[in-house]
């Protein structure tokens, strides 16, 4: 398994260089051009709701892919203070499109991290 | 790649183009634009997604705010030529049950 780190600001002019960053990693490891429109969905979708609902942004944005033979799981940490509600994710239509692109998805409202999965078509 | 937006008046019908991506740094460009052309022109508007190569949340927030100032004037929005990969947004959010979208 290969675990790569991306450290980023949390600032919305960065959200491209996050989806291009991802579909590069995704496109090198051999998903489809389906699966990899619904990354760049995905991650940002991902940072988009961080951005929304913890508005302290002077600490960054963590991203770790961890890549698999047969899938990637990817995991963004806001490293901000502030609290995150679970009101927060019932209410917003980031989470119901994260919800449905991604094959695996969790949070940590404490840590503020969210984590999804995503697998490659017909590896096992 | 960040956005352009082309716009041009046909039959009183204005034809708005969003070109590349819109998403929480490029959507509020988009809805300044589009409202002032709301304000000066009050008249029907067409959305034409040919170019539109993605879109998120907040791009999707903005197109309500815009349906919601069009339905508040009697006017209407219509989007047409989503791209599969922008359509399926609509379709999980079931805002393409809201909008008027055409191929």
């Amino acid at each position: 398994m290969d675990k790569i780190l991306l450290k980023i600001p949390k600032k919305s002019e960065y959200m491209s260089t996050i989806r291009l960053t991802s579909s590069s990693l995704f496109n090198l490891n051999g998903f489809n051009i389906d699966e990899i429109e619904d990354i760049k969905v995905i991650i940002s979708e991902i940072c988009t709701f961080f951005i929304m609902n913890l508005s302290r942004s002077t600490e960054d944005f963590e991203i770790s892919y961890q890549v698999f033979k047969n899938k990637i799981i990817v995991t963004v940490a806001d490293l901000n203070d502030g609290e995150l509600s679970e009101e927060s994710l019932n209410n917003d239509m980031s989470i119901l499109i994260i919800e449905s692109l991604s094959d695996n998805f969790n949070y940590d409202l404490n840590n503020k991290t969210i984590t999804f999965e995503k697998n490659k078509i017909g590896v096992d | 790649m960040s956005l352009e937006i082309e716009s041009k008046i046909q039959d009183s019908i204005i034809e708005i183009k969003p070109i590349g991506e819109v998403d929480i740094y490029t959507s509020p460009e988009l809805k300044n634009q589009i409202f002032s052309l709301i304000e000066e022109r009050n008249t029907s508007i067409i959305i034409d997604g040919e170019s539109l190569e993605y879109i998120d949340s907040t791009g999707l927030g903005v197109l309500m705010s815009i349906y919601k100032k069009m339905q508040e004037n009697s006017l209407n929005l219509e989007i047409i030529n989503l791209k599969p990969n922008i359509y399926k947004l609509f379709d999980i959010t079931g805002l393409n049950k809201v909008f008027n979208i055409r191929e």
